[in-house]
């Protein structure tokens, strides 16, 4: 190594930075501890909260429309669908309060399925699920994320909302004006991540169209409530550039994924995992060509070569150039918003993708350390046996396996 | 100012930055967490911090000894990420582990330099403090510093180079 890799290695290291919420907490019990008042009680961090709040917003206005539609009330609503299902996009802008600050930000959704959510700095996302391509482009950092083989786990389509959407109940309110324009007004029930959610919708009597929404919901139990007001605007002009999935000029690209399924039919083969020792027969050491040669090429290569992803099998190898196989990630399409096969392999004790934390637990005793977070759970059992599991809503959706010391 | 409203005016203006250090030297936000209520009560404690010209800089030597401290003796808890953004896919969360592993082999070859020159190579390098302002910190002459950490590469790369400790390319 000469001294200017040396040097980029500690400028990466002088890169690393706490979230600030954890720089808060952090602060918060110093303070205490220095009172002598005790541990101040943690705040919960929370995760993803603009992406959260603009899929909130899209599902909002998209399961009010299936609610709308099918909901009894003096309008007619056969119309009211009809007029919804040949709309070609709707854009929402949607302002949301939490713990009294206000966010801003404009989602576009094309009747095909097609989303651009678009943060207040001018960062935004696009899904396109024809193409199954997604990117995300960060204005700040210079960044792009580009996803191939998009996995879009979030319902986009209005069209499919609609047919899918549960008969919800709609109550009618007393009519008001929306800057001077007459609406009729409506309170509408649905679920969203699984908690009833209640719309109050204002609906333009001659478009037919609805106007604006407020919701006031959380997105998880133990999350604050939150208030957001959504306008809405039916078939305004849409620029088809906006919805390009190719990455700007100029930004840093990474990409995640492949392009194409793999051409080569994979035998399907069950691989064993050995906490400690790796997963079927490719063992923690081995070379990145002598794994090739047990099991076969990757779907892709990256990082230098250091990671071996076998999407099409649900697992991925960190190889480094003279220690080997140093670690094994085995997932879950639950896990990422690429394309993967959920692993089929589990332990000789049956713990494998799907699996609780009870039965976790029950196979491997107590966890060294064990986070919760939402419907987050993560056990780690680094010390004991180099594994760290990930659970969504108490199932198994994606564990690694590192050498132990 | 007695030393309580002194450390709490420490804590209150560079609070974020020492929270910041003891994160990048351990790359673990549960012992950042930890050290930091640590560090301000040793300090209470610390006539040395009581008598110091230098309140901060006294506070960031302070936390650069614990966090070595607490590396040496290996009161190594399980690991919770010190973000918890979702992984797009899987190479990002291998490049994760890979961006972790080489971060901790450099802080493992940073805590087997002598004390001087560990420190004034987190100041320059991770702090990325001025070599004046490090020399100022340290009561040497920047010319001094400069050499330092001229030697204290020299001893990394040594270090990292060794076949048995393979930082990989990854």
């Amino acid at each position: 190594m000469d001294e200017s890799e040396l040097l980029q290695r500690l400028q990466r290291l002088s890169d690393v930075n706490p979230d600030a919420a954890a720089t808060e907490r952090a602060l918060d019990k110093t303070r205490a501890a220095l009172a002598n008042a005790g541990p101040a009680p943690r705040s919960r961090q929370r995760r993803m909260w603009a992406h959260y709040l603009a899929y909130a917003a899209a599902l909002s206005v998209l399961a009010i429309i299936g609610g709308w539609i099918v909901a009894p009330a003096r309008l007619a609503f056969a119309d009211v669908k009809d007029k919804v299902e040949k709309t070609r996009s709707v854009t929402i802008k949607a302002t949301t309060t939490v713990d009294g600050k206000s966010t801003s930000e404009r989602t576009i959704i094309m009747a095909d399925g097609r989303v651009r959510m678009e943060d207040a700095d001018g960062s935004y996302s696009v899904i396109d699920p024809k193409t199954e391509r997604s990117l995300a482009v960060n204005l700040k950092n210079k960044t792009a994320l580009l996803i191939r083989g998009y996995y879009n786990r979030m319902p986009t389509n209005i069209y499919q909302i609609i047919r899918d959407i549960r008969k919800d109940e709609v109550r009618k309110l007393p009519a008001e004006k929306i800057d001077g324009k007459a609406t009729e007004v409506f309170i509408a029930k649905f679920k969203m991540a699984e908690l009833e959610q209640e719309l109050k919708v204002w609906v333009d009597p001659k478009s037919e169209l609805p106007l604006r929404l407020e919701m006031t919901y959380k997105v998880g139990l133990k999350q604050p409530e939150q208030r957001a007001v959504m306008d809405l605007v039916f078939d305004q002009p849409v620029d088809e550039k906006l919805f390009s999935t190719e990455p700007p000029e100029g930004y840093k690209l990474r990409d995640e994924g492949v392009k194409e399924p793999p051409t080569e039919e994979v035998k399907p083969v069950v691989l064993q995992v050995l906490p400690k020792e790796g997963i079927g027969p490719i063992k923690f050491g081995m070379t990145q060509q002598e794994v090739i040669d047990k099991i076969g090429k990757p779907d892709k290569i990256d990082q230098r070569g250091g990671a071996m992803d076998y999407l099409s099998r649900g697992y991925s190898i960190m190889v480094r150039p003279k220690r080997g196989v140093v670690a094994i990630i085995c997932y879950s399409q639950a896990a990422f918003a690429v394309k993967v096969k959920d692993f089929a392999g589990k332990t000789k004790d049956g713990i494998g993708i799907g699996s609780s934390a009870a039965d976790i637990k029950k196979a491997y005793g107590e966890p060294d350390a064990a986070e919760t977070e939402e419907a987050t759970i993560r056990l780690n059992y680094s010390k004991k046996l180099g594994m760290e599991f990930t659970l969504f809503s108490d199932k198994l959706v994606q564990f690694s396996i590192s050498q132990v010391p | 100012m007695d030393t309580t409203e002194r450390l709490l005016k420490v804590l209150d203006e560079h609070g974020p930055r020492l929270h910041r250090l003891l994160a990048r030297l351990t790359l673990r936000a549960d012992a950042a967490e930890d050290l930091l209520q640590d560090l301000f009560l040793k300090l209470r404690d610390s006539t040395g911090f009581a008598r110091a010209d230098d309140a901060v800089g006294f506070a960031v030597r302070a936390a650069v000894n614990l966090a070595f401290d607490w590396r040496r003796a290996k009161l190594r808890r399980p690991e919770l990420p010190l973000t918890s953004d979702p992984a797009a896919g899987p190479s990002d969360l291998l490049a994760r582990l890979a961006k972790r592993d080489e971060l901790e082999q450099m802080l493992a070859a940073l805590a087997e330099l002598p004390d001087g020159m560990r420190l004034c190579l987190v100041l320059r390098y991770l702090e990325q403090l001025e070599a004046e302002d490090v020399a100022r910190q340290l009561g040497k002459t920047a010319h001094q510093v400069r050499a330092l950490c001229a030697k204290g590469i020299a001893k990394l790369r040594q270090q990292l180079n060794e076949p048995d400790r393979e930082v990989a390319n990854g």
